[in-house]
């Protein structure tokens, strides 16, 4: 359980720790240290690992599924979405790249980091509206 | 989900100044209710008041759905309660203590107790007179957590603890929320902790109640925006906002209300210009908090 990879959170943050556990999940995702049908600790053992309330986990792991990257079957644990998610090395290269054409164009219409992040994330949060 | 511990409206005022003041909380099974506010905010008389040992002057205190001060013994058996100037007999060594506790808990167990003493390397046979002020809080821990309590009451549990037994009581904290579905009540000046085990965070000023919400929601619900062309005047009286500090020209305000609404408020509502916005982090949120409703 839990062997794979390491979770820590900080208290503090202006992250709230249950989006550190969601970030540090998907990290783990794409950086190849989880790969997809790879069971998660029980929200309770990881709960108790990094010491926060069971519930801030278990509000992680339930985001993590709204959001397609995990998925959790009744009796058996959680575990890492088999489809939509491909993390080889190409794919992440292909990602890179089109980050970067992206961050060029929105140079190019005078938009701020600010703005593009505001861009990508409220169009990103339409798009989690309709995939579920 | 129902609630174990249930204040509606409760008011106790000292002689030499304020206890609480129409406090309305309740805390669910199995969730963790954390009070967090300056000294003297009311947080110990609201804990005191859960645990019947003070009498409400006016209000409703139900632990268990039971008055906690007509039901003593039945709501105490189900509580584990620490509190930073617990007394214990000076006479008594962990193990005698212990052994007091397994004839009042119906599901005291020795053999839990000894195995946390074990962990925490407390010596069981020396007499808690002869130990210093840690090893007498570890004590009092073992003795709230050893019959897994349905409710822990914890007046800032952590004060005078170090690193490592606080990480061990933490621990143990979260494996009763975990597995036993324990419900936790507790005080604390210490934020970090506060964030690691609260469901709830209530926020307590003047023997009053200032906010109460989830703590996830929280973070999320409390901004501080930087803005070019605001008015700082009276801004201050505007609904949800927390905090308002000039700087120079611009005008940082703080805003309890999600990050678009906040900068919508800035924009639309007080025709400003928006430079910055970012999330505030639990000790900023409490300091503006604390400040402005002061």
């Amino acid at each position: 359980m839990g062997s794979h990879f390491l979770i820590s959170v900080a208290p503090g943050d202006s992250l709230p720790i249950y989006r550190q556990i969601v970030e540090q999940v998907k990290a783990a995702v794409a950086g190849g240290l989880l790969a997809p049908g790879d069971r998660l600790p029980s929200h309770r053992d990881l709960a108790k690992e990094i010491v926060v309330a069971p519930l801030t986990v278990k509000r992680a792991y339930d985001v993590l599924e709204n959001e397609g990257f995990v998925q959790t079957q009744r009796g058996r644990g959680t575990f890492v979405a088999t489809d939509g998610i491909d993390s080889s090395p190409d794919a992440n290269a292909e990602l890179e790249t089109r980050l970067r054409a992206l961050i060029r164009h929105a140079r190019a219409l005078g938009l701020t980091e600010t703005e593009l992040a505001r861009a990508v994330r409220d169009e990103w949060r339409k798009r989690k509206g309709a995939r579920t | 989900m129902s609630a174990v511990v249930e204040l509606k409206d409760v008011t106790r005022i000292f002689d030499k100044g304020i206890g609480v003041m129409h406090v309305d909380l309740s805390v669910e099974a199995g969730t963790c209710l954390a009070l967090i506010g300056p000294n003297g905010a009311g947080k110990t008389t609201t804990l005191r008041l859960v645990m019947g040992m003070l009498k409400p002057d006016s209000g409703d205190v139900r632990v268990f759905d039971m008055d906690p001060r007509e039901s003593p013994i039945i709501v105490k058996r189900r509580i584990g309660y620490v509190s930073e100037d617990q007394p214990l007999p000076p006479w008594l060594t962990p193990g005698d203590m212990f052994s007091l506790f397994a004839s009042l808990y119906p599901k005291w167990s020795t053999e839990r107790a000894l195995g946390y003493a074990d962990e925490l390397e407390l010596p069981v046979g020396r007499q808690l007179g002869h130990m210093s002020t840690g090893q007498r809080r570890q004590a009092a821990l073992i003795g709230a957590i050893a019959h897994k309590p349905e409710l822990l009451v914890l007046d800032e549990p952590a004060g005078g603890l170090d690193p490592l037994v606080r990480r061990t009581f933490m621990e143990s904290v979260i494996e009763l929320l975990g597995r036993e579905g324990t419900t936790v009540l507790f005080s604390s000046h210490q934020l970090d902790q506060v964030e690691r085990l609260a469901d709830r965070i209530a926020f307590l000023n003047r023997g009053k109640v200032v906010l109460e919400r989830s703590a996830q929601s929280l973070q999320e619900e409390a901004v501080r925006v930087l803005a070019d062309g605001v008015d700082a005047e009276g801004l201050r009286e505007r609904e949800g906002v927390l905090a308002v500090r000039k700087r120079e020209e611009r005008v940082a305000i703080t805003v309890l209300a999600p990050e678009e609404d906040a900068r919508a408020l800035v924009e639309d509502r007080l025709g400003g210009r928006v430079v910055q916005s970012r999330q505030l982090g639990l000790e900023d949120l409490f300091v503006d908090l604390m400040r402005g409703t002061r």
